[in-house]
């Protein structure tokens, strides 16, 4: 009687776990990732899943590393796949530093973000501020721009605190997105990278605040000069060194709202 | 006890009827023979037909305890295969974003992204990021007369690194697009998709 019991019920454990595993093997890692370090990646992409995380992040880096690392064997450069699992673990330990800075509420892809963040240099405490954010507002897209504009050489503490002043003041992607592309032609045209996110961020806070004080549409407008309100003007967003095609931006030509370009202007927060 | 000796003589006279042997005319027996050859003469309904193994009713039994097992297990298996599809759906998405599309654009905030590169010498490029698992063979550029290389992809808005890999063995970052440390000396580039202002 218990061996008719227990037998079907440990076939049938038995079948629910090896589904299990063999559903949550991911084919690239097998195909691409070498054996020697493959199953020490699964695992850790395994601990993001479990903890609730992106696992692409992750996976993506195993994949572009491994391809890397190929390329340069095959010009003779000694590379070993140990640098593979070294990156991954680090990121994996940045997510977890990210998920832990930005609180529970924080989204899969604001953390991922995040973890890019602290890995280009910027303090954990910038992050933590973000748990101020209104639930149902995101931030990924700001915190990803923040990352390249500290990559592009804007100091980390300034970009930062311009960047989470701009999102707990509710600026949109939109509005994030454009003044990054500002910032990064301002740089461009030779402005100092301190110099020109002070000046865009300053110019979209006052955007903002204008708009909601005016209660109008977040977006439409922007402040002159002598603080009255005119049209979007693409035309007024400062130098701009001519967008190439490799890097050109859909949508961010003059379809967004652009903070005054900061012509004339004393550069140095008061 | 009831015996031949003591039944009613009536029975007893039935009873010796009944015994009498029959006379069978001499064709009798060809008659049985001929008609049982005939293939039709009994015609076998389908239900009397024997059905193949699959066609066949089992009979299986269960014990309440092992019924309940199937039943946890189905309901876990059904949940599993759930998150895995939830959780397949942007993988699947990103992999149709890999390579030139040329589907319409539909409104979940995709958008086409032309890379360019110029490289009259080249005898193939290849494009490779992480909207496209570093796999260069999924987006190949192609070569218009003046020796520029390009192609299309589609992707959501974010931001996403890429190199372009030329004749499988140099690799170059975009040098029209903004670039950040790989993690192995080199560099990346980074495409920023914005999302439209609605």
């Amino acid at each position: 009687m218990r061996s008719r019991v227990f037998r079907p019920l440990l076939a049938l454990v038995a079948m629910s776990a090896l589904a299990w595993t063999t559903l949550d093997v991911d084919p690239r890692l097998e195909q691409r990732v070498d054996p020697s370090i493959r199953d020490k990646v699964q695992a850790i992409v395994d601990s993001a899943a479990r903890a609730g995380l992106e696992t692409e992040p992750l996976v993506d880096l195993a994949l572009e590393i491994t391809r890397k690392i190929e390329t340069a064997r095959a010009q003779g450069r000694r590379l070993t796949m140990q640098r593979v699992l070294e990156l991954v673990q680090s990121h994996w330990g940045e997510m977890q530093m990210a998920r832990a800075a930005l609180g529970p509420q924080s989204t899969k892809e604001e953390v991922t973000a995040g973890a890019k963040a602290l890995k280009a240099g910027v303090n954990i405490r910038h992050l933590e501020r973000l748990r101020a954010v209104p639930k149902g507002q995101k931030y990924a897209m700001a915190l990803s721009s923040l990352t390249l504009l500290v990559d592009q050489g804007v100091p980390a503490d300034t970009a930062a605190t311009a960047v989470v002043n701009l999102v707990l003041a509710a600026a949109t992607d939109e509005q994030i997105s454009s003044l990054q592309n500002d910032i990064l032609s301002d740089i461009k045209a030779g402005m100092p990278a301190g110099a020109a996110i002070m000046a865009r961020a300053d110019g979209l806070e006052r955007v903002i605040a204008a708009q909601a004080n005016d209660g109008g549409v977040p977006g439409t407008a922007l402040p002159s000069a002598r603080g009255t309100m005119r049209s979007a003007d693409p035309a007024a967003s400062g130098p701009v060194a001519g967008t190439p095609a490799g890097s050109k931006i859909p949508g961010s030509a003059g379809e967004g709202p652009r903070p005054p370009a900061p012509r004339g202007r004393d550069l140095k927060r008061p | 006890m009831v015996t031949e000796r003591n039944v009613d003589p009536f029975i007893d006279e039935i009873a010796a009827e009944l015994r009498r042997p029959v006379r069978l005319d001499a064709r009798f027996d060809d008659r049985v023979m001929a008609a049982i050859e005939q293939p039709d003469v009994i015609p076998l309904r389908p239900s009397m037909m024997p059905r193949p193994w699959f066609g066949r009713r089992w009979t299986i039994s269960v014990t309440p305890v092992g019924a309940m097992a199937a039943a946890a297990s189905l309901v876990g298996l059904l949940a599993l295969g759930i998150w895995r599809v939830r959780d397949a759906a942007p993988q699947l998405a990103a992999d149709s974003a890999s390579g030139p599309v040329l589907t319409p654009v539909a409104d979940n905030g995709l958008q086409y992204h032309q890379f360019l590169i110029v490289a009259p010498n080249a005898r193939s490029i290849m494009l490779e990021g992480d909207f496209n698992d570093w796999d260069g063979s999924k987006t190949e550029l192609t070569r218009s007369s003046d020796g520029v290389w390009s192609a299309s992809v589609l992707l959501r808005p974010g931001q996403y690194q890429y190199q372009f890999v030329i004749d499988d063995t140099l690799r170059v970052a975009d040098d029209k697009a903004p670039r950040v440390p790989d993690g192995l000396g080199g560099e990346n580039s980074v495409v920023t998709i914005s999302p439209r202002a609605r």
